[in-house]
């Protein structure tokens, strides 16, 4: 049988997760191809519902990548992804919806090594937990 | 004559270069390396890991009239035409930038090595050594960017202005095996370390010994300047660049200990003593001592020693090599050191009018304290260019998009992007996406035939949405973008796929359909991000072209004449009754000149002058204030903030009544048999951050020196905390202490207490190299006075403005070199919401620092109120509110951290200021109704984007 391949949704921000994964790119680093990166502003407009949603429809993982804390290219929108993000751990672990497949990173633009572990270990990971129980599950 | 001509990669020529080129004149920039960064400069003295060449390469890449010649040197100039016919000799360049494409087929030759810079792309260099026929290298390029055969060239540019900065020489690695460098493996350089975190960001797996791949449990730093019989001038910060690294080594592995060896602290720029607090509270040791001697990994000092685990050094720099060379074409005076010597109390300026020297060439300066010299020597620069060359390009006005029911879509493929993919499979997989009305494939994008097919699908009256599957924005992406806007197609309706940085090039070795299925998913997220946004352009908006400036520091009087100069009017508010600040003494005679100046120019000044009130924004300020008894009221684009400070006795000193104590100012040269004591009141002093200058550091060590000449019998001593006497300082410390002046050290918790005792005065201080305590008595006490800030001027602005202030009553600003605002070379500028700090506003400088940073500043706002209509910081990207849907609740406005958000209190909804706006989208997150939105991007596209993907 082949061996399961996750979906990874990632909403990246502009200034620095995204920059961090061009530079993997042009650096010519090797990363596995699950992550489907989406390049937003900033981590701060990423609402909780495009996480849930991408649950939904599918997606074994949903990454929210944002500048390091006190380095966001718009001050404090990370902070605003981080609180979001926590609660919506939260929520999910109290429903037992698995919040361990939300993941919170702060990769830098010059960090396109960090870039690649990360996503990589993300990828890993997921597959192990195989197939996300929330897809589909409109119900809930 | 409208060229200007730049020697040097320095972080001052950098600058200078942008600020030349912002204004639309033409620079060549004289690059010694073979790449932009080739050469060793302050940059690679501060942290490389985090300055972002990415934004510097960005707005350079930007400004095609900026041209960096690599492998060149200045041979020669002469007069001419009122300017100057500058001379080069250079190789061309082994590969065109412009042309480069960083796609690595020419790799396959063998025949040439890519440098990955850690930050903003890849250089390319022909390994010559391998070319035995260059033929080979023949087609190995695709857009024609290798050049097999570089030829040797000279170059004549005819030049309004020179600017001479070239780069500084870092120091040999032999002279370092002073400190066992080279001897023993595990002593190390902090560059090297962090060349080892580079790319990575600190890592414990990255910080181990190269000898056995260990973690060092106990390690040393060793800042050289002033060891060794070292200069003590010499060197870029180089404490605080070392303690940066320790901090970082501490956050990785906090049972890492750490010990510093140093001379002295040399701590100037601001923050940095909140940076050696942060280090003693996270436990690194500092050890202040005047001599170290270093055996394999065991270090003596003051008949102690210890065995470390690893040695780190910081080492110093030597003038750049290039300086004689310099000053030889160009008949400049060298310094004992090797710096270029500018005119006397004039920074910058030599004596040549149109010739200036700045940044590392002419002395060491921080980092701060370079930028600061790019900026003011643009400005001067720019006197002699006359008009500029490059006019803004004047865009098309937008075409008119038809849409009838849904997007119709053109996919771009540039095969560039696409590696070894099957491009037809590619094409049709594309095909299939709904909304895709057409895909089109060219070789390069970028290139002339690239951009002819963009040309075509901007114009065919079909196309509704353009998606480019290339590379990124930062490499080609955005200029690409720019193209179709030029052609009259809206931004705001393309978008990027990344398919080549983000999909074919990190999975290489994947099955080939999971790369395809990647790239189709990316080129299908980019069809859906676009697919509800609304044809717009970016929005202008009209500001008014004048400012005021705030303050009775000198730099007000220099900052008003220079905006002034650039024909934009200029109101000057004095809020203090005292008198101005100078820094010192010497700047009495400027400021007079700069009075007449401004007699002479018109400008308006009110002294004393209450601010009322400030409303508005960038372009927008109302300004209201009371001054000779009448209220006044004016509307200004950009307010430069100079600060008013007034002068005290140190705090220590407030309770004590002496006739032996004796202000600077007054002090007549009376002695006493217990000597003379000159108190440095400390920057540490009373919770102070900075009280003195380093020129007024000089001229208490010119006194001192001048007295113990004359009265070799009495003692003469120096009670200070830190000499930041790096630079043409560092020269009167050394005379001093050969005269015989005694320095005493003293630390700074508990600081220096003072008590009357019959007639002298006794002294009582911890020593700052033992930690004893100690006791001396003088008969003459001569305390420095501190200047500081008008507490109650900088309160009221901070509440007027909402700006920060430090317990000092200084301006917070983000000096700290590392952080974004100043990769982006703008340490003026407080993310242009048009206010401008300048001077005393931000922290104690000496007159040339005044001087040099109220230019800099002035430049800054004079950009800002150049134009009469500007866009937003973030272009096209802006917010906006659904009326209908807004209930007025004011989240979005809380969200909002540029205050671009505020609710109308007529019609009780939320309206974007969209000047302030910066497009983060923070808003839209925050909404409960759905209202705030981004024009493009926004919510509803990006859930698209999630079912479409998933």
């Amino acid at each position: 049988m082949d061996k399961f391949e996750p979906k990874i949704l990632g909403f990246f921000c502009n200034w620095c997760t995204s920059s961090a994964a061009d530079l993997a790119g042009t650096s010519r680093l090797h990363y596995p191809p699950n992550v489907r990166p989406i390049r937003v502003w900033c981590s701060g407009t990423v609402d909780t519902s495009y996480v849930i949603r991408g649950f939904l429809e599918d997606a074994d993982a949903v990454v929210v990548g944002g500048c390091h804390p006190a380095d966001c290219h718009y001050i404090n929108g990370n902070y605003k992804a981080r609180r979001r993000i926590k609660l919506l751990k939260t929520i999910f672990e109290t429903l037992g919806l698995g919040e361990d497949r939300i993941y919170l990173k702060w990769i830098s633009a010059s960090e396109g090594v960090k870039f690649v572990r990360e996503m990589t270990k993300i990828t890993e990971e997921t597959r192990a937990k195989g197939k996300s129980p929330l897809a589909g599950r409109w119900d809930i | 004559m409208g060229t200007a001509v730049i020697y040097g990669t320095s972080v001052a020529a950098l600058r200078a270069a942008a600020n030349i080129g912002k204004l639309g004149h033409r620079v060549y920039i004289i690059n010694e390396g073979r790449y932009l960064g080739d050469r060793p400069s302050q940059l690679l003295y501060r942290k490389p890991r985090t300055i972002c060449n990415t934004c510097l390469r960005f707005v350079l890449r930007r400004m095609p009239h900026v041209e960096i010649i690599h492998n060149a040197s200045i041979t020669g100039y002469e007069k001419k035409n009122g300017g100057f016919r500058v001379k080069v000799h250079y190789r061309e360049s082994d590969v065109n930038e412009r042309k480069c494409i960083e796609c690595d087929r020419c790799l396959e030759t063998g025949l040439i090595r890519a440098y990955r810079r850690p930050m903003g792309g890849n250089a390319y260099l022909v390994d010559w050594d391998k070319v035995s026929d260059p033929s080979a290298l023949e087609g190995a390029c695709p857009t024609g960017a290798l050049n097999p055969r570089p030829a040797e060239k000279d170059l004549e540019i005819d030049a309004g202005a020179v600017l001479l900065s070239p780069d500084c020489t870092p120091e040999d690695d032999a002279a370092l095996a002073d400190f066992g460098y080279g001897k023993a493996p595990d002593v190390v350089k902090v560059t090297e370390i962090e060349r080892w975190f580079s790319g990575t960001g600190p890592e414990l797996e990255a910080f181990v010994r190269p000898s056995d791949g260990r973690v060092p449990d106990k390690v040393a730093y060793i800042v050289t300047p002033g060891l060794k019989g070292r200069d003590l001038s010499v060197g870029f910060e180089p404490f605080v660049n070392a303690l940066e690294n320790a901090l970082s080594v501490k956050r990785l592995k906090e049972d890492i200990e750490i010990t510093f060896f140093v001379r002295d602290l040399l701590l100037y720029g601001k923050g940095q003593w909140e940076l050696l607090k942060k280090g003693l509270s996270k436990g690194i040791k500092i050890k202040r001592v005047d001599d170290i001697d270093v055996q394999g990994l065991e270090i003596s000092w003051d008949g102690k020693s210890s065995e470390f685990d690893m040695i780190v050094l910081s080492p110093s720099s030597r003038p750049p090599e290039r300086n004689r060379r310099v000053s030889e074409i160009f008949g400049l005076q060298l310094d004992e050191r090797g710096y270029l010597v500018t005119k006397e109390d004039e920074p910058i300026e030599t004596e040549i009018p149109g010739i200036f020297v700045l940044g590392e060439a002419a002395g060491h300066l921080t980092y701060i304290e370079s930028l600061n010299d790019g900026a003011a020597a643009a400005l001067r620069a720019s006197r002699f260019l006359g008009e500029p060359e490059v006019k803004g390009q004047s865009l098309p006005p937008l075409l008119d998009i038809k849409e009838v029911d849904e997007p119709r879509t053109t996919v771009h493929l540039c095969k560039c992007a696409l590696g070894d993919l099957d491009v037809d499979e590619v094409v049709r997989r594309i095909g299939e996406i709904d909304t895709v009305r057409s895909v089109k494939v060219s070789e390069f994008l970028c290139l002339e035939e690239g951009l002819k097919g963009l040309r075509e699908t901007a114009t065919d009256g079909e196309t509704s949405r353009i998606v480019l599957a290339a590379c990124s924005p930062w490499e080609r992406g955005l200029f690409l973008q720019n193209k179709l806007r030029s052609f009259g197609f809206p931004i705001s309706l393309t978008d990027i796929a990344e398919v080549r940085d983000m999909g074919v090039f990190p999975h290489a070795g994947e099955p080939a359909e999971a790369v395809v299925e990647k790239v189709i998913d990316l080129v299908k997220l980019s069809i859906e991000k676009i697919k509800f946004s609304l044809p717009y352009d970016q929005p202008l908006e009209g500001i008014v072209r004048r400012a005021v400036v705030i303050g009775n520091c000198i730099a007000a009087y220099k900052a008003a004449l220079e905006i002034t100069e650039r024909g934009i009017e200029v109101l000057l508010l004095d809020p203090s009754e005292e008198d101005e600040v100078l820094a010192s003494s010497s700047g009495k005679e400027l400021l007079k000149a700069f009075k007449k100046g401004i007699g002479e120019k018109g400008i308006k000044v009110y002294k004393p002058a209450e601010i009322i009130s400030v409303d508005g924004f960038v372009g927008h300020y109302r300004v209201s204030f009371r001054a000779d008894g009448e209220d006044h009221d004016v509307e200004v684009g950009a307010i430069v903030i100079a600060g008013a400070g007034r002068k005290e006795l140190p705090s220590e000193l407030k309770e004590l009544s002496h006739p032996g104590m004796v202000s600077f100012e007054r002090y007549d040269g009376r002695t006493g048999e217990k000597g003379v004591t000159f108190f440095l009141p400390g920057v540490l002093s009373a919770g102070s951050r900075s009280t003195f200058t380093r020129e007024g550091i000089g001229e208490v060590l010119r006194r001192a020196t001048e007295l113990k000449e004359s009265n070799r019998e009495i003692p003469v001593r120096v009670l200070y905390l830190d000499t930041p006497v790096f630079g043409k300082y560092a020269d009167l410390e050394a005379r001093a202490r050969k005269a015989g002046v005694e320095f005493i050290p003293y630390w700074h918790e508990p600081g220096p207490s003072f008590a009357v005792d019959g007639e002298t005065i006794k002294i009582s201080y911890y020593d700052d190299r033992t930690g004893e305590k100690k006791e001396l008595v003088t008969s003459i006490l001569v305390p420095y006075p501190v200047i500081r800030p008008d507490i109650s001027v900088s309160k009221r602005l901070s509440e007027l403005l909402g700006l920060e202030i430090d317990d000092d009553g200084f301006f917070y600003y983000r000096e700290d070199p590392y952080e974004e605002i100043n990769a982006k070379l703008a340490p003026n500028d407080l993310g242009t919401n048009g206010i401008f700090l300048t001077g005393f506003a931000k922290a104690q400088k000496d007159l040339e620092g005044l001087i040099v940073d109220s230019e800099a500043s002035a430049f800054e706002a004079s950009v800002v109120l150049s134009k009469e209509k500007q866009p937003p910081q973030s272009g096209w990207v802006v917010s906006y509110t659904d009326f209908r849907k807004c209930a007025g609740c004011g989240f979005c406005v809380d969200a909002c951290t540029y205050d671009a958000r505020f609710i109308d209190p007529e019609r009780k909804v939320a309206v974007v200021r969209e000047i302030l706006c910066q497009g983060c989208g923070a808003c839209e997150a925050a909404c409960p109704s759905g209202a705030a939105k981004l024009r493009v991007m926004n919510a509803k596209s990006l859930l698209s984007v999630v079912d479409k993907i998933t």
